[in-house]
């Protein structure tokens, strides 16, 4: 007998509770299939190219006698029924956003002036004669799958894609037709018209504020798989024929919109057409597959693939096989409709339930076989790239898009939603690490504790997924904020992530399958994000001790306020005053910006999916979605900055150790360090003295020990609460294109980074150029003397409800959540958040040894996957900054 | 010919593919980057009877259209209802 | 009389290996033995001490900011850092050094609570523990601080929660029992059972510590005991030492014991102390023995857990 046997066997004569001792049970390999596809993924470069935008552009071109829906959906559809449709050997579920794996395309339509501003230089460079043979051979490791120089033919783009050389030219034909009518410059055009234009400009300049919203017009929201997965393209088309013969010519009452109905419905049946040849392609290209193929598992791999398309290129899905790839289809479809990121597949496990109950029942499937297409199914998705502007690509996304799966939650009758399903979900990312769909748990205390547990077991792989999110906490949430269009508790159980953190509404739609009624959740409003884009929360701080002026651009940014800064009251009065200045001038700008997209660039693949639009016949930008106050502001920095005011006030107004001009003066000079910038080291631990470090070793001191957030510390956490109470009301006083408030999102994605940057040294000691504290209520690296209880209790000093999210990354060691004790223990640390109504919090687990050597060396560490903020990447594909900053959170604790 | 223009080539990235019958990787460019013997025209423009009048950056004429109109020789033609082999 | 306080070296909050659950463990300075291998030396002198962490000194990027700031003369520059006369160090209760120091490297370890300081902090993070979990008093001994530790269990008792202690029991026994009456789960260490050897690693004798534990086992105590036992090479890693183990938990009608394989992870802190740590090398055991160990108690039907696995 082992000891372990004879342990348990003593354990349980003595009446003690053994399971904790049991090892976990060894999470069974991928299936081999994904091995494989995974092997290649990992040797792929993102890559750019020509096809959907050169068909949008000439059916766009030569359709100029439409209405805009009409033309845009014929252009849409166009694009992909010509997509050349790519099927990998070993592949059980298929599609792609272009021709490559990772494949992605501009989109000239929205934003253009990027490419028309350096046509020249790259037809130069693709005119070039290629470099020797060398060169052409491409530098595998640091970087991972971007392209961040040209090399052979290739050239590259933005940093992070590669382009064929033979495909410039068609780029720069394709961009020139766009100089002067993209969204971009559409809306630059009225922009102009704004009051203080100038200030909003100069804003941007600053990097204050990190993009505009044309940049991502879309995402940051949860797909609706309802209508595809209910009546199929050809139901669909039926509907739409009916529809118009109903509406064509009709106002129905309706002055303003009545007659858009029409339109509407033609442009819909021209999308669903064209959706549905896209589909029959790859059945085709499936079965020429099959009939090279001398492989038999492959061949009728192949084959199965075939009848899989051939299927949903038309009928509604009679299978859980079939349901999956329709839901991929139209996610594919909404993804390459328009620049976005954080286009949200929802609560899968609950829409596909009923297919997947069917088929267990019916034995036409097992559960392992199940997990096993989940499998592929994460691959899909974690090769769906964005093509933003660089700034944005790699900036804000870090490369990640985002497209979040939620579990959990309630169902219609407020009832745990969890189903048999989404523990396969859960399994399938257990087995199958990538970085998407991440997952996130809707966290409800009806949930049942198995389903919890698993969840656990899952966030414990060091993944970073799932994050936890608070239910309760997002109802209440929905209630407030859509309650004056009318959403009911019903609808508000539907909600869930849209984006990384997007709290997203949601309404339950009833699907006839299987001889019963399902109420599946789904997406039910537009993009819950493309507000006004990531406001520097210490940047505005340094603007109002500098009185407007930038020093690093040296540039009067904010009009002078000219005002003696003798009191916290006078500091958070001009604070205020530079927020509100802030808000008016870039709401007014981006609200043009998606009043232009709206109306010339108009959402059609999402005005098919999302509810109510087919119901009223009208698009998702013009409000046909059944929500609409979905549009917000978003902050970044937040604990920077009331680390900074907590300083300011210790050691300015309290202690009185320093006058407001000798703390600016430090700032300035940087504490006597040498800036990253000069040093390229980010990390927020690193310091180098100059000559003037003597003379600001005191005060840098004080700085650094002031008060800090997350120590369950009232003299810091009070200006949390108070920036939190100004906020909620400062936001709502603004209205977004669709008239409706604004509100607060609290993530910063990866904006700390480049946003710090851009930051000088600030009152509580972080030095210029640094990153940001991440999230809105982590506490700042290396600052949480007092646990992790403490950090809770800080973050929890003001209702997080009130707004979209707030952002909690813990780091934990491996150690501390071993074996199934640990499990439960990791389990209880998120219930302990919940219960004091965290909205939420995810986690890196992984020892900062293994990142500083994934570091050094990242070509052994290609899978190395941690938690940036909100989102779970490959290491070796985030940039240098972050990279530092996680090392720096993490080595903290070890 | 080269391995990207056969229809047995399946697209991976903008340096390489697969080949659906040997499953080996293929480079786009330089060595090893030649057609096999057991090669098949793959569908792009390119190759179609409509295309016509290819600059040096391959890119021509369309006719297989109602409206004629502009198009490169490499832009994928297999989902395309009016391709017809050179 | 004064309103006991205490010097707490470290507050931990989600402690999950000393007792049940998530926990919150309190570090408490000040202990009864001076065991050659602790792996906490930061208590023994049971009063706030400086730390220096070179690791973490920024002097080698340039930071001279502690220099000339210790009115006794004890912190001088040198050619590749800070040298510290620990003997004047040792002394120090005004600690100036501390407040220029931006990097942490020059901290005061250790600080004064009253009952009311500790029991804030555990009512803060009691909401967090779950069901299982409560507070765990270690140390340092945290029953040497008689009055303090009296004051602080029984209002813990008001408040139902659970409590858990890691002690030497080397303290009078009276004062021993009297506070054992407060605790719901203890770790009680022992480290040698020869008496000798006993003296010879941790500076006192065993025998007081055996009769404690007798005495509370016979005292009708219903708390859990759960008996820990570091095991260091040369020193009680014998399978004599586990058979007299055995013994006297038979004799005791004990049955849980955890043993701790040995573990250099305080190696720092003694450097950080100024003190010459004397297990720098030697003491290493293998995870083999470990295990034939642990078979020594499981044939006698005693629970025996080694580090971490341990069932709650």
């Amino acid at each position: 007998m082992t000891n372990e046997d004879k342990l348990k066997e003593l354990l349980e004569s003595r009446g003690i509770d053994a399971s904790g001792m049991t090892d976990e049970a060894a999470i069974p390999k991928q299936a081999e299939g994904c091995s494989k596809l995974i092997d290649i993924y990992y040797t792929l470069k993102n890559t750019v190219d020509m096809e959907f935008p050169y068909w949008y552009n000439r059916v766009w071109q030569e359709n100029s006698s439409d209405v805009i829906i009409v033309r845009r959906a014929k252009a849409l559809a166009a694009a992909f029924a010509h997509l050349t449709p790519t099927i990998q050997p070993y592949e059980r579920l298929v599609m792609n956003k272009t021709r490559h794996v990772r494949g992605a395309f501009p989109f000239p339509w929205v934003t253009a002036s990027f490419f028309n501003a350096q046509a020249e230089a790259l037809m130069k460079e693709a005119s070039a004669p290629s470099e020797s043979e060398a060169d052409s051979v491409s530098i595998i490791g640091a970087g991972g799958g971007n392209v961040t120089k040209s090399y052979g033919n290739i050239i590259s783009i933005a940093k992070k894609f590669g382009m064929r050389k033979e495909e410039i030219p068609v780029l720069v034909k394709t961009c020139s037709y766009w100089d002067g009518n993209s969204v971009e410059e559409m809306s630059n055009h009225y922009a102009k018209y704004t009051p203080q234009f100038d200030i909003e400009q100069a804003v941007m300049d600053s990097v204050l504020c990190m993009f505009d919203s044309y940049c991502i017009p879309q995402g940051r929201e949860v797909i609706n798989y309802y209508l595809p997965l209910q009546y199929g393209w050809d139901g669909i088309i039926e509907l739409c024929d009916r529809r118009i013969a109903e509406t064509m010519g009709e106002s129905d009452g309706d002055g303003l919109m009545g007659m858009e109905r029409g339109y509407y419905y033609v442009a819909m049946r021209h999308l669903a057409q064209g959706l549905s040849r896209w589909c029959q392609n790859y059945a085709d290209r499936a079965y020429y597959l099959a009939s090279v193929e001398t492989d038999a598992a492959l061949k009728k791999n192949y084959e199965e693939i075939g009848g899989v398309m051939a299927h949903i290129a038309h009928k509604a899905p009679a299978t859980f096989r079939q349901a999956l790839q329709l839901t991929l289809a139209c996610h594919y479809a909404e993804v390459n409709e328009d620049p976005q990121s954080g286009q949200s597949i929802g609560r899968l496990g609950q829409v596909l339930q009923p297919f997947y109950e069917k088929d267990i029942d019916d034995g036409v499937t097992t559960e392992e076989e199940v997990i096993e297409l989940l499998e592929f199914y994460r691959i899909k998705i974690t090769c769906i790239e964005c093509f933003a502007s660089a700034g944005v690509t790699g900036g804000v996304l870090s490369g990640n898009t985002f497209n979040n799966l939620s579990l959990g939650g309630l169902n219609r009758d407020g009832l745990s939603a969890v189903t048999p399903l989404e523990y396969h979900i859960i399994e399938a990312g257990m087995r199958c690490r990538t970085t998407q769909p991440t997952l996130s748990v809707l966290y409800d205390e009806k949930l049942p504790e198995s389903f919890l547990l698993k969840a656990a077991a899952c966030t414990k792989q060091g993944t970073g997924y799932p994050a936890w999110m608070n239910n309760q906490d997002g109802m209440n949430f929905m209630l407030m904020n859509y309650g004056p269009e009318g959403m009911n508790i019903e609808d508000a159980r539907a909600w869930c992530l849209g984006g990384c953190l997007e709290s997203s509404p949601g309404c339950f739609l009833p699907l006839r399958y299987n001889g019963k009624v399902t109420w599946i959740p789904g997406g039910a409003g537009p993009t819950a994000g493309s507000g006004v884009h990531f406001v520097g929360l210490p940047k505005m701080l340094e603007l109002v001790m500098t009185n407007g002026y930038d020093r690093r651009i040296n540039k009067q940014v904010l009009p002078p306020h000219n005002r003696k800064l003798d009191s916290m009251d006078a500091i958070k009065e001009e604070w205020v005053k530079y927020m509100n200045l802030t808000i008016d001038v870039l709401n007014k700008v981006n609200n043009l910006q998606m009043d232009i997209w709206r109306k010339y660039c108009p959402p059609v693949v999402s005005s098919l999916l999302k509810p109510d639009c087919f119901a009223k016949g009208r698009g998702l930008g013009m409000m046909g979605g059944r929500y609409n106050a979905t549009i917000n502001f978003e902050s970044c920095g937040t604990v920077t900055f009331v680390n900074s005011m907590a300083s300011l006030y210790k050691n300015v107004f309290k202690d009185k150790k320093y006058t407001l001009d000798e703390m600016l003066d430090a700032m300035m000079h940087n504490f006597g360090f040498k800036t990253s910038y000069e040093t390229g080291v980010f990390s927020p631990d690193f310091r180098e003295a100059t000559d003037e470090a003597p003379k600001y070793a005191q005060i840098f001191a004080d700085c650094v020990n002031a008060p800090k957030f997350g120590n369950a510390d009232w003299e810091a956490d009070r200006f949390l609460k108070w920036y939190e109470d100004v906020m909620f009301g400062l936001t709502r006083q603004y209205k977004s294109y669709y008239g409706k408030p604004l509100y607060m999102c609290q993530i910063s994605v990866s904006t700390h980074g480049p946003q710090g940057f851009i930051t000088l040294a600030d009152p509580a000691g972080r030095l210029a150029g640094t990153t940001y504290s991440d999230g809105s209520v982590s506490a700042a690296a290396g600052t949480d003397k007092n646990g992790i209880y403490a950090i809770f209790e800080s973050a929890t000093i003001y209702d997080h409800s009130t707004q979209q999210n707030a952002q909690m990354n813990l780091k934990l060691h491996p150690s501390a959540v071993k074996g199934p004790q640990g499990t439960r223990k990791l389990l209880d640390l998120v219930r302990a958040y919940m219960r004091k109504g965290g909205f939420h919090v995810q986690f890196n687990i992984v020892d900062s040894k293994t990142l500083k050597k994934a570091q050094a060396k990242p070509e052994n560490y290609r899978d190395l996957m941690v938690r940036v903020a909100g989102f779970t990447q490959y290491w070796c594909e985030i940039g240098k900054p972050i990279q530092d900053e996680v090392i720096y959170r993490t080595e903290y604790d070890d | 010919m080269k391995h990207i223009d056969c229809k047995n080539y399946i697209y991976l990235d903008c340096e390489k593919g697969m080949c659906a019958l040997s499953k080996m990787m293929l480079p786009i460019d330089g060595k090893g980057s030649e057609a096999c013997p057991r090669f098949v025209m793959a569908e792009k423009c390119g190759c179609c009877a409509n295309f016509d009048g290819c600059d040096e950056h391959g890119i021509g004429t369309c006719a297989g259209f109602e409206k004629k109109n502009w198009t490169y020789a490499s832009c994928g033609a297999a989902g395309c209802e009016h391709f017809k082999m050179r | 009389m004064d309103a006991p306080q205490a010097v707490i070296f470290d507050i931990q909050p989600f402690s999950v290996h000393d007792g049940p659950g998530c926990r919150t463990t309190i570090f408490m300075s000040g202990c009864p033995l001076q065991c050659r291998w602790c792996s906490n030396p930061e208590n023994h002198a049971g009063k706030p001490q400086l730390i220096f962490a070179g690791k973490v000194c920024k002097w080698a990027s340039g930071c001279r900011a502690c220099i000339g700031t210790c009115p006794k003369g004890a912190l001088t520059a040198t050619d590749d850092g800070i040298r510290l006369d620990r003997s004047i160090c040792r002394e120090c209760t005004t600690f100036e050094c501390v407040r220029p120091c931006a990097s942490n490297a020059l901290r005061v370890c250790g600080k004064h609570y009253s009952v009311n300081d500790v029991m804030d902090v555990l009512h803060r993070d009691s909401n967090n523990w779950g069901g299982d979990g409560g507070v765990t008093f270690s140390g340092g001994d945290p029953l040497l601080h008689h009055n303090f530790m009296k004051a602080v269990l029984e209002e813990c008792k008001k408040d139902n929660i659970h409590t858990a202690v890691e002690t030497s029991a080397c303290i009078p026994t009276e004062k021993f029992i009297e506070l054992m009456q407060l605790v719901d789960f203890a770790f009680i260490d022992v480290k040698n059972m020869d008496n000798d050897r006993h003296i010879a690693g941790t500076g006192v004798p065993n025998n007081l510590i055996l009769k404690n534990i007798s005495t509370l086992v016979a005292s009708g105590w219903n708390g859990r005991l759960v008996l820990r036992y570091p095991v260091i090479a040369d020193y009680n890693d014998s399978d004599e030492n586990a058979v007299r183990v055995i013994e006297f938990m038979k004799a005791n009608g004990l049955f849980e014991i955890n043993l701790l394989k040995f573990h250099r992870l305080g190696q720092t802190k003694w450097e950080q102390l100024g003190l010459a740590y004397p297990y720098s090398t030697g003491g290493d055991v293998s995870n083999e023995l470990m295990e034939h160990l642990q078979s020594l108690y499981l044939e006698h039907d005693i629970i025996c857990y080694i580090g971490d696995k341990t069932p709650f």
